[in-house]
């Protein structure tokens, strides 16, 4: 074998070690994609646990605002549904009306004093709060995952290795604007 | 504190090279195999490019490598960021202590030092291993930079005597990149999970017979039965509930130190876009490098 001959061996090698590293890759981004999806998941869960006691907590003094606390109990209900099936668009949906409903009853919450000097209530709407920031923290954090396993999927040249060892592409945890912007309150006093 | 030596080589030379040395050797094998038909001056050159042709595919693996780990791992907020490998951005500033400047310089987070003779030989050398702290908006995280491959571009260098002295460093309020393993603790840790907690205590007792027995068997018979078992579980609940009651209102302490499963742990002073382009192009060269040099070695040697 000439030294062009062996050349082209060293580059089949180096080709080798390519697929390898690349097929590394796409197990390791899978991998980003279900561990960022995991760390919005326990938030989930958490917030899941904790909206009865809010709902409950509101409904000793908010008499007259049944309808907002009907609204948050089926958003969470939606949410928890669209988790069991795995069901991104609904879980989307569910995200922007608990969202809007939370935003809703802590404006209202305003108009009782009682409530508000509730300490319970106090504890439950910081949580909930912070709950909400890890929440919208973590969907951007896994979107950006997604976004990266996505590309490595369908970009070439780590589309042929995709396609030949099945890798799919994952879906983003899309929620509507009016989640990401803030409360209209004049909306809201209207 | 500034040690001597630099900490960290023989974990890179473990954990990022040892995928590596098989490719090495296998270039080196052919070069051996071909040497005895060779003539004894093409035969020297024929070596030297196979080592410069193992080195370059070990930099292509190792640029490659941290290429990906940059542009694959997505940016994270301190104060929401998961545990575990996370890519934090913001600024640096002292923590518990400062590290003062190597030769009498003003203070900084981090630094890196060589003295060395005029001809090359090297004196004395040091890395700061001094834990120092990266803000961003949302909060503070202490960063232990012990074993990381730190990419600064501050640098100053000069010569007194016969002494050339040269040091890399980073000042406080500088801009940094850091990627590497978070771990949360204190507060109301977002990430724990009290049936996860209840398990693992049902498993600690259930391991623990003779306190199982003691505590749960209430009808003495010296089994636990199904209600016991359950009562066990609602001891469980109460004591997971009662820890994170108590972590809670310990202070939340973020740290970011070198990964254990070998993933790199990276600090820069620069941007990770325009860094992982630089790695990205080193890279290619270094693929390119290889197998030019495997072609004029296998030329000298076949």
């Amino acid at each position: 074998m000439d030294a062009f001959g062996l050349t082209v061996v060293a580059m089949l090698v180096a080709a080798g070690f390519y697929v390898i590293s690349a097929y590394n890759r796409l197990v390791r981004l899978k991998h980003n994609v279900k561990a960022a999806w995991s760390n919005i998941d326990v938030l989930l869960k958490q917030r899941h646990d904790e909206l009865p006691k809010l709902v409950t907590t509101c409904r000793e003094y908010m008499k007259y605002e049944q309808e907002t606390l009907e609204r948050v109990t089926a958003a969470r209900s939606q949410v928890a549904n669209a988790l069991q099936r795995g069901d991104m668009s609904e879980l989307a949906a569910g995200e922007s009306m608990l969202h809007g409903g939370l935003g809703q009853l802590f404006a209202l919450a305003e108009n009782y004093p009682e409530l508000k000097s509730n300490e319970s209530f106090r504890q439950l709407q910081l949580r909930i709060s912070s709950l909400e920031n890890a929440i919208a923290d973590r969907r951007e954090f896994y979107n950006d995952s997604v976004n990266v396993n996505n590309i490595a999927v369908e970009a070439f040249p780590t589309n042929i290795i995709a396609g030949q060892f099945k890798f799919d592409t994952a879906s983003l945890f899309e929620v509507e604007p009016s989640q990401t912007s803030d409360v209209d309150m004049k909306s809201l006093f209207a | 504190m500034v040690g001597s030596g630099v900490p960290g080589g023989a974990y890179f030379f473990r954990r990022e090279m040892s995928p590596f040395i098989f490719a090495v050797a296998s270039v080196l094998a052919t070069g051996v195999v071909t040497l005895r038909s060779a003539p004894q001056g093409q035969v020297v050159e024929g070596v030297l490019l196979l080592g410069i042709c193992a080195v370059s595919m070990w930099g292509w693996y190792r640029a490659n490598r941290l290429w990906h780990y940059i542009s694959d791992t997505p940016l994270s907020k301190i104060e929401t960021a998961a545990q575990g490998y996370v890519e934090l951005q913001g600024d640096c500033e002292l923590h518990a202590r400062e590290t003062q400047g190597f030769a009498s310089g003003p203070p900084c987070v981090w630094q890196s030092f060589r003295v060395q003779r005029r001809d090359g030989v090297l004196i004395d050398s040091g890395i700061s291993t001094e834990p120092f702290l990266l803000t961003d908006k949302t909060g503070k995280c202490i960063v232990n930079p012990d074993g990381a491959m730190v990419l600064s571009s501050s640098r100053k260098s000069w010569i007194e005597g016969s002494t050339r002295y040269s040091v890399r460093f980073i000042r406080p309020g500088a801009s940094l990149y850091v990627l590497g393993m978070m771990q949360t603790t204190g507060g109301s840790n977002d990430d724990h999970n009290r049936s996860v907690e209840v398990s693992k205590l049902l498993r600690l007792w259930k391991n623990d017979p003779v306190f199982l027995l003691s505590e749960f068997d209430s009808n003495g018979d010296g089994e636990v039965d199904v209600q016991e078992w359950q009562a066990a579980r609602e001891r469980a609940d109460v004591v997971a509930g009662r820890l994170r009651a108590e972590r809670s209102v310990e202070p939340v302490t973020h740290l970011i130190s070198r990964p254990r499963d070998g993933s790199p742990f990276l600090i820069s002073d620069k941007d990770p876009a325009p860094l992982g382009r630089v790695f990205l192009a080193l890279s290619w060269l270094n693929i390119a490098l290889g197998l030019l040099t495997f072609y004029m070695a296998a030329g000298r040697l076949l």
